[in-house]
């Protein structure tokens, strides 16, 4: 499951965002890259335990949980704190697939990465180049949102992101585990949400059927859900 | 799972098979109980490999197939040959669960018992007592519906048929192997149908959230289903 889900910041905030991000000190990307990744992965990021990257990454959590389609789609369990970075001319992230467990730095919280988050803080005609390439098996998605947009997709894939040739390209990216581990069961569930919440705007909340559906989302949830 | 489903047998069969019942020869119907329901089983059997036996069963079976409600709420892999029972004043069935795993003699097939199903064959004036009484997750629950409905009920619930203080109870008894094991996941999917079945008379089956629905049932019955 891949969704994009637009405006998840406004374009005010991602505005303040990138004024945040302007002043702040960026080091090598490589300092949270797996052994693989740190081969292919040539961009700058802010540091993860800096003061910019971590109020910029409350707020944009905050900006997350209100975000009904977000939730509905990921059911984060956990959430590692946003990581920032930037692409310039000559940067870009070979194909790689992201770490399975990843520890939260100074803290003893590990999360498994079930879902990997791409947050758009740069508009498409800043930069050329510089797509969220994501592969499958039968072939590849190609990304690059408009800033504010975000998309969520299956941390078991292969991805990269292009060189970028022109421009600079901003982005927040970060995983999350999910209460539903397994992404058919997960899929499922959101499938049922957004039908639930179609029929209850025509039929109303009370309407049996859509009661009697929401007892069997909330079931599917207990019987899939880590909480 | 307990489900009881109205006129699972019309009325002119029920009349049908009552007369060959009649007609047939009986035998103890100790021959298959379990070796822990054997001691608390009193009550008589049409022979199981009983041409009678086999013809009823057949016929049963293909209106229970036809049951939009029955179909639903079992989702049956494997059918077990139905056995036709009689109790007599003084009879009864102790509680018990049902075997686990039943082997055919006849066709040397084996299923794993996940329901059972009583189509009781005499009218509730016809007998005091025999109530069919069922241990179920909210409580103990008894039936003693017209003859021509099924009640259908989890295998390992621990279940009994009340001794009959008068006159002559008939029934069959069913055991199914359902496509979908655990019975929390077959109910979670029982309702979803029903709720689809209600909805699809009011906003057409090409509904968009209906397919939507549609697909989250084919879809969970993939997620479990043995086939």
């Amino acid at each position: 499951m891949l969704i994009c889900i637009p405006e998840v910041l406004s374009k005010q905030k991602v505005a303040q965002f990138r004024e945040a991000m302007a002043n702040a000190d960026w080091e090598d990307g490589r300092s949270t890259a797996g052994s693989q990744s740190s081969l292919v992965k040539n961009n700058l990021q802010l540091p993860q335990d800096g003061r910019a990257a971590r109020e910029l990454g409350d707020e944009l959590l905050d900006a997350l949980a209100t975000s009904p389609m977000f939730v509905s789609a990921a059911l984060p369990l956990k959430i590692f704190p946003p990581l920032f970075n930037r692409y310039g001319a000559g940067h870009g992230f070979g194909l790689h697939v992201d770490n399975a467990i990843r520890g939260v730095p100074k803290t003893s919280v590990r999360i498994r990465t079930d879902l990997s988050v791409t947050l758009f803080l740069s508009e498409p005609e800043e930069y050329d180049g510089g797509e969220l390439v994501i592969e499958d098996r039968v072939g590849q998605q190609e990304l690059k949102l408009a800033a504010g947009d975000l998309v969520l997709y299956p941390s078991t894939s292969l991805h990269l992101v292009r060189e970028v040739t022109r421009g600079e390209r901003l982005a927040s990216f970060f995983w999350l585990q999910s209460m539903i581990r397994d992404n058919v069961a997960r899929a499922l569930v959101f499938d049922l949400d957004q039908a639930i919440q179609s029929l209850s705007a025509r039929l109303g909340p009370a309407d049996p059927a859509c009661v009697r559906l929401t007892a069997v989302y909330h079931n599917l949830i207990r019987t899939w859900a880590e909480a | 799972m307990l489900v009881h489903v109205p006129r699972a047998l019309a009325k002119d069969e029920v009349a049908y098979f009552r007369d060959a019942m009649a007609a047939a020869r009986w035998e103890d119907g100790a021959s298959t109980g379990g070796a822990n329901s054997g001691f608390v089983k009193k009550n008589e059997q049409l022979p199981p490999d009983s041409e009678v036996s086999r013809k009823l069963g057949g016929r049963l079976l293909g209106a229970l197939l036809a049951n939009p409600t029955f179909v639903g709420a079992a989702i049956p892999l494997r059918i077990f040959p139905p056995l036709f029972n009689r109790y007599h004043e003084g009879d009864h069935f102790d509680p018990h669960v049902d075997n686990a795993i039943r082997g055919d003699p006849l066709t040397g097939a084996r299923i794993r018992v996940d329901l059972g199903a009583t189509l009781f064959l005499s009218d509730p004036d016809e007998y005091d007592g025999g109530d069919l009484v069922v241990d179920d997750l909210y409580g103990s629950r008894q039936f003693k519906p017209p003859a021509g409905d099924l009640v259908l009920y989890a295998a390992g619930s621990l279940h009994m048929v009340a001794p009959v203080t008068r006159g002559v109870r008939l029934a069959s008894f069913i055991w199914l192997q359902s496509m979908i094991r655990h019975d929390e996941a077959r109910g979670l999917i029982c309702d979803l149908d029903a709720s689809i079945q209600d909805l699809a008379p009011r906003v057409g089956r090409d509904d968009p959230d209906l397919r939507k629905l549609a697909g989250v049932y084919h879809n969970l019955i993939r997620y479990w289903g043995e086939a």
